[in-house]
């Protein structure tokens, strides 16, 4: 028996008792499940969210006071040139 | 039972309303939590582990609805989920125990066995691999179409006929072995 015979055979007897109602708390189950996973899921991203903004703040205040100067002051002279150029700059007027 | 259409109605609900608000949700649930349980329970043999089933599979469904894209009827869909659950828990499970028998040893939970009748349909239906189970389970106890159970395990037609007819007659078999 196969083809549309197949699709139209009658249950096997016995299998009709196979059927089963779901607990009746089950919903009240999940709920509680559900809400426990939204919440943590809200708490970890507002974590995430709170921990990228310290690292962030934490970053801005790290390069602001090792700020590399773009312009070579004195010190990158010479100690000799350097005490030359303090020289001139005491008898400039 | 709800038609596609309520059904995909309830799933562009679920996808607005989703996380705050469960309604739409819900009403899913309680159209199909029971033939999800007869899947899990059929499929397990064991009510504890059913019912931890049937919650994974909800709070899977929960998570990823918005995933759902209309190719498939939804029923179709959820049925995937629920077998490839069921599958994944059971190897799981035997990989732990280490012994196919433990599943079937389990005690019979007396909420779910009301009668003998029940009990010599279960032995008959344990007979079957884990396969030919749910091709049994899906046709006659969720009630799905022959394409609907080909779209889910991934068969054609012919194959999912020629399954349900090998099954089907080992069920009987084994049923009336057992009277």
């Amino acid at each position: 028996m196969t083809g549309r015979a197949e699709e139209n055979a009658e249950i096997p007897e016995g299998m009709e008792a196979l059927r089963l109602d779901a607990p009746s708390d089950t919903l009240d189950r999940f709920r509680k499940r559900a809400s426990l996973v939204v919440g943590t899921r809200y708490v970890l991203e507002r974590q995430f969210y709170g921990f990228w903004i310290v690292l962030n703040t934490m970053l801005k205040l790290l390069f602001k006071h090792t700020k590399v100067p773009l312009a070579a002051p004195e010190e990158h002279l010479s100690s000799r040139y350097r005490h030359s150029l303090n020289k001139s700059k005491e008898g400039r007027p | 039972m709800n038609t596609p259409q309520e059904d995909l109605a309830l799933v562009a609900r679920c996808k607005r309303e989703l996380p705050r608000g469960h309604q739409a949700f819900e009403e899913l649930v309680r159209a199909y939590q029971s033939k999800i349980y007869t899947l899990c329970y059929r499929m397990a043999r064991n009510a504890a582990d059913a019912e931890d089933l049937l919650q994974e599979i909800l709070l899977r469904l929960f998570l990823s609805i918005n995933s759902f894209d209309g190719r498939s009827s939804f029923s179709t869909w959820l049925y995937r989920v629920v077998y490839n659950h069921c599958l994944n828990a059971l190897a799981k499970k035997r990989r732990a125990t280490g012994r196919d028998e433990e599943l079937a040893s389990d005690p019979p939970d007396p909420r779910t066995l009301p009668s003998q009748k029940d009990g010599r349909a279960q032995a008959a239906l344990d007979r079957l691999s884990d396969e030919d189970r749910a091709v049994l389970i899906m046709k006659y106890l969720t009630e799905l179409e022959i394409k609907e159970i080909a779209q889910i395990l991934g068969l054609s037609s012919s194959a999912v006929k020629m399954r349900l007819l090998r099954a089907r007659e080992v069920f009987k078999g084994k049923y009336k072995e057992s009277l």
